[in-house]
Formats: C-alpha cells, structure tokens, sequence
C-alpha cells in the first residue's frame, strides 16, 4: 500500500513537472499566435497584474493593450527549462528563449530572454503565478549586442538588459571590478 | 506495487533528471555559478588536466570561464540512451553565444555525454563539446579558416561537426549508385 502511494507520487511529480514545462511552451506559442485566451488561461485566476490590478480580466486588457499589440510578427524559441519544486503545489523555475521581435513596420530584432517563473497547482493543474521577463540583450538584426544602452524592458525592446549581472554568482565569480 | 510499473517511473524520472542536468548546466555557465556547475558531475569527475572530483572540477573551470563576458548558452534537441540502470550517454545540441571582447561569437555545437547514478541521483561522468562553427554574429559562418573564428577559446579550438561523425564520412565516400 504504501509502495503504490509512493510510485504515485513519484509518477504525479513527473506529471507536474511536463505540465509545468507546457506552460512555457503554451506562453510562446499564445503570444505568438496573439491566442488571449490562451495566454491568461496559463496564469491562476488571482494573478497579480499591476501593483494595484490581479485576476485574468485584468491580465487581458493589460496584456491585449501592450505587450501584444505593440509588436508584430513575434517567434519565441524556447529553450532550456530548469524546474524546482518548492512543495507538491508549488514550483520556480528559469526558460531561456531566443526571440525575434518585429518592433515597428521594417524593424526586426533578436532578443536572448531569460523567465523567472513562479509555479502554482489548483484544482489538479499547474499555472503561472509570476512570470519575469528579464532580457540579456535585444538588438536589430545585423548588429552586434555589444556597446548597448540600457533597454531598461519594457521601455524599450532593444538594448543591454540586466542579464548577467544581476546574477550574485556572476558578481562573486567577476570580483570586485579592478580600480587600478 | 506492480514491479514493472516502478521501473517504469523510475525510468521517466531518469529522463527527467538527465534533462533537467543540460538546463542547470547552460544556467550555472552562464551565471559562473561554478561550484553549482560542479555538482551536477558525479562525486568523481576527472578533469581535463588529471584531477579529479567537483573541487577539483571547479577549480579547472575556473579559467574556461573568463575569456569570454556575456555568455547565453541556448540548449534544445536532447538524445538520451540508457546503458542499464545506472548508465546513459545523452546527445545535447547548443546554440551559445559568446561576448568576447568587441566581438559577439555564436558557436552551434553538441555535448556528447555520459551520464551515471550514484546515490539515487543521475549526474554527468562527461561532457565532451563539439562545434558545427564559430563566427562573429554578423559574419558568414563559413568564411573562417576551418569555419572555427573564436579568439582565445581554451577549450575548443576547432569545428569537428559533421565530419566526427562516421555515418557521415562512411555516406560521402560511398560511389554514387
């Protein structure tokens, strides 16, 4: 009995874990088929929005307003997917994605993007409960990202972001930077 | 319990953990979180230079990981092979780009890997890095002598890929029938 009730739980760990890697897949493939329902049905239903604003209606207008009507053609290329569970309900995790953004009629850019993700299950499914968009770089197409002003995202969608250097092991690994 | 239904869990949660070994790598590389970058080998790693376990490991990494800033190392396709129960060899494809100096090298290349359990837990036993190419991301990938443009890598200096493979030698020598 308790041999069973343990390969149970170990099989609804692995479940979480391709549910919860869905739902990185499921972001990309919402954003860039502009599917709404989609996207805020990847979110728990009390999602924080705004400072002041939680819940998917308002996730819609927030979401229908900018982030999707602001570019065109989008291609969000995901990649890695580190999961950790925090709980049988709750998990973080890191996506890397490669994304090419059309900003403006004839702009187009590649963007290198890293998702801080927080991770909820209700009710049996798992959910986004937080989702940080936090950019190594965004640049137009036939530039080098490097010599970059800040992007400082979302202001702007090209620039230098805050990746790597708001990781603290890439602070412990560089040192204090040299005055000599 | 069923015993084959335990195996079976114990064999996806293999594939789980293998995965989830190429993601925290490219992420630990990339945020030079090198003592995080060497727990993910087993307790005995050899290194590149004769020594061996994760101190030692950190301590060869060390090096290999400041030639270069900004690193962003994009994973995706991933081959798992099981040996037995306690082994597996894996294929990882990468995309990484590299900051090095004025210049931003983006290098398409495989890890072939080993990959053992020990103590319940899948970790690599190695990783070996193969590129396709090395260029500027503004240059033709093919231009470079060899296709391989990447100052001061100390660890990979050449492109091996396609020619490593044997299948793919053994197809271009075979006479068109």
């Amino acid at each position: 009995m308790s041999a069973t009730a343990d390969v149970a739980a170990r099989l609804e760990r692995l479940e979480s874990a391709a549910q919860i890697r869905e739902l990185a897949h499921r972001y990309a493939l919402a954003l860039d088929s502009r599917d709404i329902d989609m996207l805020v049905g990847l979110y728990v239903d009390d999602v924080w929005v705004t400072r002041d604003r939680s819940g998917r209606a308002a996730m819609r207008e927030v979401v229908s307003d900018t982030v999707m009507r602001e570019v065109g053609l989008t291609i969000l290329h995901v990649g890695n997917h580190v999961i950790d569970f925090d709980g049988p309900d709750h998990a973080h995790g890191v996506v890397y994605c490669r994304g090419e953004v059309q900003t403006d009629e004839d702009t187009f850019i590649s963007q290198a993007i890293h998702y801080g993700d927080t991770y909820a299950r209700r009710d049996g499914r798992w959910y986004f409960t937080r989702r940080k968009h936090i950019l190594f770089y965004g640049v137009e197409f036939g530039r080098r990202p490097v010599d970059l002003p800040p992007a400082n995202w979302p202001e702007h969608h090209t620039g230098k972001g805050l990746l790597p250097e708001m990781w603290p092991s890439w602070q412990d690994f560089w040192g204090p930077v040299q005055t000599d | 319990v069923d015993d084959d239904i335990e195996a079976r869990v114990a064999r996806l949660e293999a594939l789980e953990e293998i995965r989830q070994l190429a993601s925290r790598y490219a992420l630990a590389l990339d945020s030079r979180d090198v003592a995080t970058l060497a727990s993910l080998f087993v307790s005995d790693v050899r290194t590149g230079d004769g020594g061996q376990g994760r101190e030692a490991l950190a301590r060869w990494f060390d090096p290999i990981l400041r030639p270069y800033t900004t690193t962003f190392h994009l994973i995706g396709n991933h081959v798992i092979d099981f040996v037995d129960g306690e082994h597996a060899t894996g294929i990882v494809y990468c995309r990484p780009e590299h900051e090095v100096g004025s210049e931003w090298i983006v290098m398409p290349m495989q890890y072939w890997d080993r990959y053992e359990r020990e103590d319940g837990h899948w970790y690599f036993r190695s990783r070996r890095p193969f590129a396709f190419y090395a260029a500027d991301v503004l240059a033709q990938p093919l231009a470079a002598p060899g296709r391989f443009h990447f100052p001061g890598n100390p660890m990979i200096t050449k492109a091996e890929l396609p020619e490593r493979w044997e299948t793919w030698r053994t197809f271009w020598e075979r006479p068109v029938t």
